[in-house]
């Protein structure tokens, strides 16, 4: 386990620096539990995915304030991104909003999408400026995520982003980057796509990794329980 | 009733004279007035003579500063309207006061290719008239794109003069609702007065610079073949725009075209050598007039259907045309080419030829056209 997260880490840095190279935005997510029973794992940031847990003990679904972040050295005219992940998983959005205040964000009227669930978990969250485009790292728009699950569920969800209606604009076509008129993006640790919105047979661009992923989790009586029940197997065998 | 006169007409003109070697070239100018090709003013320049000449691929439509003269406006660009109206409505008014709206039908995907004639003297014989001009009007083939919905052909040439012996067709539409051309348009007049007597002003065009009559193109939505295609967003090196575009091309019909003379001093020169649009700031290649068929030679005129704002050419108008347009604007007028002014005038108020024809004032069309796709999904 140890040298696996040590991996995890190397290959991180080595991702790291091939953004930095090419000059890709990098989309991650962040979030805050609303409960006791919501966990986040900490760690997510540019390239990486957004780890979260679920109490399943708990009778109240799970909850988040999610945040939609970016990193956009370089500049960049506009954005457009979804969220989908699979049919009947129990895993909502709602309330989307503009991180309007949010300091350097040049989209102050932007679409902040509007939530679902499934294949429309998220859909419509875009905006553009043809004011002076942003640089650095901006807080886009934020929404509540939810997952509703049974007791001792410890299943996955996974979600994953796409384009969604507009283009991630190149604010200077000078500026080194894989696209010339857009930016390359990279949804969390996916590799990078396109900035236009659609390939050439009018389907949006789809990031090839979750950027965020829930993770069903004993309540942590029961973990109690279990480390006990470890530790008196343990005696009994001395 | 009209076929009749056409046949009754030519019947005239073969008896009435002889027909002998001259030159004429016929050509597409997207301005509407032979003084607007004469005096030409922004954003045609005064240089004469086609500033690209075509050799294959893309680089005509996207033309730099072209000259003023006669093959200049062979640049017909169009809009492909949104599906949800968004072109009609945006910042308060239509695209259709932008450039080039020539046609002042305050709606931008209709636009008009003008034909013109420019017939010069023959010698081979005195008083020469062209007296029948019949021509075929071909259209590239649909692409998947953006897509012309219709074309349809109107001649301007009147008939003040009398007698009237004279006949005229506006063609039949090639291909469904004439997205492909027209063919069989024709007219023929005579040159005669009174009784059967010889008389130039009777003819259709003496030894001038005229206009003919115009090709009326209309853009179909954007949305007509479909998301996977017409609203797909094509980059790289053959990118929307390109595929959305279409060579125009004539060539002699049936009714051929004709000069007559009251005497004829070269008798074994009987046919009119005719050419088809400009190339490179010459007349293209010749041929018979006195011959139907394809002719030779480039295109003759190009459409194209584009979106406004779509600086780069991938189908939609989105963030990724934000430098362009702002590298556009403020830009004087003299050095903003035909596609630049057409992507990014939407205002249609360009005020002193030399001004910035693209301004800060066009900038909310322009983010009210990139929001409305936003909120549109593939295909508004």
């Amino acid at each position: 386990m140890k040298m696996a997260h040590s991996s995890m880490v190397v290959a991180l840095f080595v991702l790291a620096t091939t953004a930095s190279a090419f000059g890709d935005v990098a989309v991650w997510y962040s979030a805050v539990g609303n409960n006791p029973q919501s966990g986040v794992e900490a760690g997510a940031g540019p390239l990486q995915r957004l780890n979260l847990t679920c109490d399943t003990s708990a009778a109240a679904a799970c909850s988040w304030v999610v945040t939609m972040n970016t990193n956009i050295q370089g500049g960049l005219t506009g954005y457009g991104t979804n969220l989908f992940t699979s049919p009947g998983n129990g895993v909502a959005a709602a309330g989307a909003a503009n991180v309007a205040g949010a300091t350097g964000n040049p989209f102050p009227g932007a679409l902040p999408g509007v939530g679902g669930t499934g294949a429309s978990l998220l859909t419509g969250s875009a905006g553009f400026t043809f004011a002076a485009p942003g640089t650095g790292n901006l807080q886009l728009i934020t929404f509540t995520l939810t997952r509703n699950m049974n007791a001792g569920d410890l299943s996955v969800a996974s979600i994953s982003a796409s384009h969604g209606d507009g283009d991630w604009g190149n604010a200077d076509p000078a500026f080194s980057d894989a696209f010339g008129f857009d930016r390359a993006v990279r949804y969390g640790p996916s590799t990078a796509l396109n900035g236009s919105a659609f390939d050439d047979n009018g389907n949006l661009r789809v990031g090839d990794a979750a950027v965020i992923q829930i993770t069903g989790v004993p309540e942590p009586t029961s973990l109690t329980l279990l480390g006990l029940a470890a530790l008196v197997i343990g005696r009994r065998r001395r | 009733m009209r076929k009749t006169s056409i046949v009754l007409a030519a019947g005239i003109v073969a008896s009435l004279s002889t027909i002998a070697s001259a030159q004429s070239n016929y050509f597409f100018d997207i301005r509407n007035t032979v003084g607007a090709i004469n005096t030409p003013a922004l954003p045609f320049s005064s240089t004469p003579g086609q500033g690209l000449a075509w050799t294959g691929g893309p680089s005509w439509p996207n033309d730099g500063l072209a000259g003023g003269g006669k093959g200049n406006g062979q640049i017909l660009r169009i809009c492909p309207p949104l599906s949800n109206g968004a072109h009609n409505t945006v910042a308060g008014s239509s695209f259709g006061n932008s450039w080039p709206n020539i046609d002042a039908d305050n709606d931008c995907s209709t636009g008009d290719l003008f034909l013109y004639a420019d017939v010069g003297a023959d010698d081979a014989g005195t008083n020469g008239v062209i007296s029948s001009i019949g021509l075929d009007i071909a259209i590239g083939a649909p692409s998947t794109r953006y897509v012309i919905a219709s074309s349809a052909w109107t001649w301007t040439l009147t008939d003040a003069t009398t007698p009237v012996n004279f006949g005229f067709a506006a063609g039949t539409p090639q291909g469904p609702g004439g997205q492909l051309g027209v063919s069989g348009i024709k007219y023929v007049k005579v040159p005669v007065s009174g009784a059967s007597t010889y008389a130039t002003a009777g003819g259709l065009i003496q030894n001038t610079f005229t206009q003919l009559g115009r090709l009326r193109v209309t853009a179909a939505p954007r949305n007509a073949t479909g998301a996977a295609t017409g609203c797909a967003q094509v980059t790289g090196a053959n990118p929307h725009a390109n595929q959305s575009t279409y060579n125009v091309s004539m060539n002699v019909n049936n009714l051929l075209i004709t000069r007559t003379y009251s005497t004829v001093t070269t008798p074994a020169s009987v046919d009119e050598i005719v050419s088809f649009g400009y190339t490179g700031g010459a007349p293209d290649v010749t041929t018979n007039g006195s011959t139907s068929g394809p002719a030779p030679g480039v295109r003759d005129a190009v459409i194209q259907v584009r979106l406004k704002v779509d600086f780069n050419g991938d189908g939609r108008a989105t963030a990724a045309d934000v430098p362009a347009m702002s590298a556009a604007t403020g830009v004087a007028g003299a050095s903003t080419s035909q596609s630049t002014r057409y992507l990014g005038d939407l205002n249609g108020v360009v005020g002193a030829p030399a001004a910035a024809p693209i301004t800060a004032a066009d900038i909310p069309a322009a983010t009210a056209l990139v929001n409305a796709m936003l909120g549109g999904g593939l295909c508004p």
